[in-house]
């Protein structure tokens, strides 16, 4: 069976000289959790935008599902949602109902369906019974899973989290992993970045550190955690004690 | 996050907010119209009528009138210059201050028009969504050749969507200033330069990040537009409507 993300010698470089990605080569399977941690400018957001198709390589390949991600970019961006890290900065809608419609607007489906795809999103994430509320007015920890609906409206199969934790508070940050997990059981692949391990380690299994736009280790967790600090990022308290990682749900 | 300026849509069922936003704009159209006309009597009905009309809806009109506080200041400033400077053919005297009486009776009528404009305008957004209003401007250019209908359409759209955020964003940086003292300066080019940078950077920084977020699900001219569905009801409406609109211009 083929990976559901395929990348192979990924490069980019900004206009500035910057590199952002440095021939990146990573395959993730479907169903899988994967979690890219490292310090500010190691590329984790540049490699999701590449994934998304924001962005595209100036030399290598990325594949999803099998397709081109640069040459056949309708079929494949709707494949891969990438929730950003200010969901502030994401919301077009007036209501929340709205807000979630607009990714199946643009794909142009009909308004039942799009009407059938918001209200199942929006189950999904707990948010129905705000769906006429003001985006701007919900908590931060709202914000976010409004951010994940509009993107589970379009019906990806791989989710992308950019800094999922970044400004939230305690019980934001316990209901946005307790959606991520949800999201994980069903089936989703899920792909999170972040700069500090602490709250999602005890979910993963698999994780990857990025460096000056270069991947320095994949592995499973457990194994990498004693070279996290060698590459800027912050060992999980557990991991300091010698403990097994705890979840922040439990 | 704090609650934004009152001139965005607030969602209701308000008849106002169930009429087709076609109507609407064809309602919006006929009120700007009809106060190039409309004499103080008429004017002072309509503001009457859409005062009426906020209150029933339970829109905010006095977060409004604290949003368009400068607005009134201005207007204030043209009905006191042509006050002044008007014909004295018929003056007036207040405390030893000489008025001309055509000039307050004109400069009143002015603002009066303006302010009335300015209202409609506002009842107009606060009961119609940003994409019914996007969806009706590409409804009304469509017909219309060599015009982008979808592109004009999208950027009027967007801009009444974001303008209160812009709002927003300014009031958060005066806000910041004022906390490290701004207004200790009273050179108003310094405080113009040290509230225009930082605005101006700030706005075009969230519209690359909104703009990121928005080509990430999928944005382009060609979306399903929002459905704009007539009933009856907003035939009833504007039947009703449009002769008093037209008895306020003859009145």
């Amino acid at each position: 069976m083929k990976p559901l993300i395929e990348i192979s010698t990924a490069s980019h470089v900004f206009a500035d000289g910057t590199i952002g990605l440095d021939r990146i080569n990573l395959t993730i399977e479907a169903g899988e959790l994967v979690a890219i941690a490292g310090p500010n400018g190691s590329g984790k957001t540049t490699l999701l935008m590449h994934i998304n198709g924001l962005l595209t390589p100036d030399s290598g390949r990325i594949r999803l599902n099998g397709r081109d991600a640069v040459k056949s970019l309708a079929d494949a961006q709707p494949l891969a949602g990438l929730v950003f890290q200010n969901a502030d900065a994401q919301i077009v809608g007036e209501t929340v109902a709205e807000d979630t419609a607009f990714g199946p607007e643009n794909l142009c489906l009909s308004r039942d369906t799009i009407n059938l795809r918001v209200k199942a999103a929006l189950e999904k994430v707990g948010l129905s019974h705000l769906a006429y509320q003001r985006p701007h007015l919900l908590s931060g920890g709202e914000k976010k899973r409004l951010a994940i609906a509009g993107v589970l409206a379009m019906q990806p199969r791989i989710i992308m989290f950019d800094e999922p934790f970044a400004g939230l508070d305690y019980p934001g940050i316990k209901q946005v992993l307790a959606q991520i997990v949800t999201l994980h059981e069903s089936g989703y692949t899920l792909i999170i970045t972040t700069h500090d391990l602490e709250k999602i380690i005890a979910h993963t299994q698999r994780l990857i550190i990025m460096q000056k736009g270069s991947i320095v280790r994949d592995g499973a967790p457990e194994a990498l955690l004693s070279d996290l600090e060698d590459f800027g990022v912050r060992k999980p308290c557990a991991a300091r004690f010698g403990r097994e990682a705890l979840s922040w749900l439990s | 996050m704090v609650e934004l300026t009152a001139f965005r849509f607030h969602p209701g069922a308000s008849l106002l907010h169930a009429t087709d936003v076609r109507f609407k704009l064809t309602f919006l159209i006929i009120v700007s119209f009809s106060t190039l006309n409309t004499r103080p009597l008429g004017l002072a009905m309509l503001c009457a009528v859409m005062a009426a009309t906020a209150f029933w809806m339970r829109l905010p009109g006095l977060t409004v009138l604290r949003d368009v506080r400068f607005f009134l200041i201005f207007l204030a400033a043209i009905w006191l210059l042509r006050a002044f400077s008007g014909p004295k053919t018929d003056p007036i005297e207040i405390f030893a201050i000489t008025l001309s009486s055509s000039g307050v009776y004109e400069g009143g009528l002015i603002c009066l028009r303006l302010l009335v404009l300015m209202f409609a305008g506002w009842l107009f957004i606060a009961t119609t969504a940003t994409l019914q209003i996007k969806g009706a401007i590409h409804w009304f250019l469509q017909p219309l050749p060599f015009l982008p209908a979808a592109r004009i359409a999208i950027m009027v759209g967007l801009m009444a969507r974001f303008l209160p955020l812009v709002f927003e964003k300014s009031r958060q940086i005066k806000t910041a200033q004022k906390a490290r003292g701004i207004q200790r300066r009273k050179n108003p080019f310094y405080r113009l330069k040290s509230f225009t940078i930082p605005f101006v950077r700030t706005i075009f920084e969230d519209a690359d990040r909104l703009a990121l977020a928005m080509e990430a699900r999928s944005f382009g001219e060609n979306r399903t537009d929002p459905p704009l569905k007539t009933t009856s009801r907003d035939w009833i409406l504007l039947v009703v409507a449009t002769p008093f609109f037209l008895t306020l211009i003859l009145i």
